[in-house]
């Protein structure tokens, strides 16, 4: 998959996985990965630039007498899903266009 | 290669980003080594999952705009030849080797600094967890801080809705319910008048006057009898039907906001076009 495209669905993906509840680094790539590749340095740079862009904050908490970073999707995430469910159907009218373009090649 | 080394080469490649940001990529990756540790996997195994400390550097440097990569033979760190040495096994030398002397070999001069690094290195961890714990500490006294602000006054007004509710609630169950037991009283007690006036009628001694008027008086009190004391299964329904409307109309928008979370709860996410459809 083209690495630009994958990145733009990698983003949507972490922010499906924390939709519904928080949620913490190692059960992102768990519920993430059967979907889409995705390791732990890829997860890294995503989880930063979320936050950097205020669509998930953090909060540790204690588990097993150590701390564990829990992620939690903010309105603007949310807002984020909304606008990639969106774009979707521009998507598929695009994709439509291109594979009625290249079979004719 | 393990945890120690694979971290401590991982920060050797970090250097150019700053300490906090190094503190932070490093506790990210020990919170998902003890996460896949707790799921049974080896350190070996998790190692090998991470991958290439060079590489995982590198991604991260890209994010820093630090992605001119040095080629492999002007590197100053070497990458470590993480995968050719997946399937050979270490076996840890008996002590004859050390000769006939019986004597044992000593120890190299770099174990003295490994265990330095080693001492170094849980030493940052510590303050790394103790950094983090104050962190904590802070966003959650902050989050009172913000609660009771906030929240105060919230619970205040909710108090005193569910006080106002619970009031309504009362008064009107108490006259549903006091209309209820009137009405059984008028019938029962009707019943009981025509068992009186019977006796009136069959009693010696009555004129034929006093006799027809309390005939008449029976007949008249069976009759409302009669219509009340066998609807008294449907009357009590009534009651029950008016306090339990009251009930769910006064207090089950909280039950059902209940279940509504529980709901969201349970939920697993996996449709996610679906739900924001």
């Amino acid at each position: 998959m083209d690495a630009q495209l994958k990145k733009g669905l990698l983003e949507v993906c972490v922010l499906a996985a924390i939709k519904t509840e928080e949620s913490y680094g190692y059960k992102i790539i768990s519920d993430v990965s059967p979907y889409i590749e995705i390791s732990e340095s890829t997860l890294y740079p995503i989880l930063k630039r979320l936050e950097l862009t205020g669509m998930v904050t953090t909060r540790s908490k204690e588990y097993n007498g150590r701390l564990r970073k829990y992620y939690m999707i903010t309105q603007r995430g949310k807002e984020r899903i909304n606008d990639f469910v969106q774009d979707l159907d521009e998507f598929e009218r695009v994709y439509r266009f291109i594979c009625g373009r290249s079979d004719r090649i | 290669m393990t945890k120690y080394e694979w971290e401590t080469e991982l920060k050797k490649c970090m250097t150019r980003l700053p300490k906090a940001e190094q503190d932070r990529v490093l506790a990210y990756y020990n919170e998902l080594f003890a996460d896949r540790a707790d799921d049974g996997m080896s350190e070996k195994q998790i190692i090998n999952e991470f991958g290439n400390p060079v590489d995982v550097a590198f991604k991260i440097m890209t994010e820093y705009g630090m992605d001119e990569r040095a080629p492999d033979d002007e590197r100053k760190i070497a990458p470590p030849d993480f995968y050719s040495k997946k399937n050979e096994t270490f076996v840890t030398p008996p002590d004859f080797w050390a000769g006939k002397s019986g004597k044992k070999a000593a120890a190299p001069k770099n174990d003295a600094k490994a265990a330095k690094d080693e001492k170094e290195y849980l030493r940052e961890e510590r303050e790394q967890r103790r950094d983090i714990r104050r962190e904590d500490r802070a966003a959650r006294r902050e989050d009172r801080r913000e609660s009771k602000k906030h929240g105060g006054g919230a619970t205040a007004a909710f108090l005193l809705e569910l006080l106002f509710l619970g009031w309504l609630f009362l008064t009107v169950a108490t006259v549903a319910w006091s209309l209820v037991i009137s009405v059984y009283l008028v019938g029962f007690s009707f019943a009981a008048g025509t068992v009186y006036s019977l006796i009136c009628v069959i009693m010696p001694g009555a004129t034929v006057a006093a006799r027809l008027v309390e005939f008449a008086a029976m007949l008249l009190m069976l009759g409302i009898a009669l219509m009340i004391l066998p609807n008294i299964g449907k009357i009590g329904k009534f009651g029950v039907k008016v306090t339990g409307g009251l009930w769910n109309g006064m207090f089950g928008w909280y039950t059902k906001r209940d279940k509504k979370a529980d709901k969201r709860k349970d939920g697993n996410g996996s449709n996610v076009r679906s739900e924001v459809a």
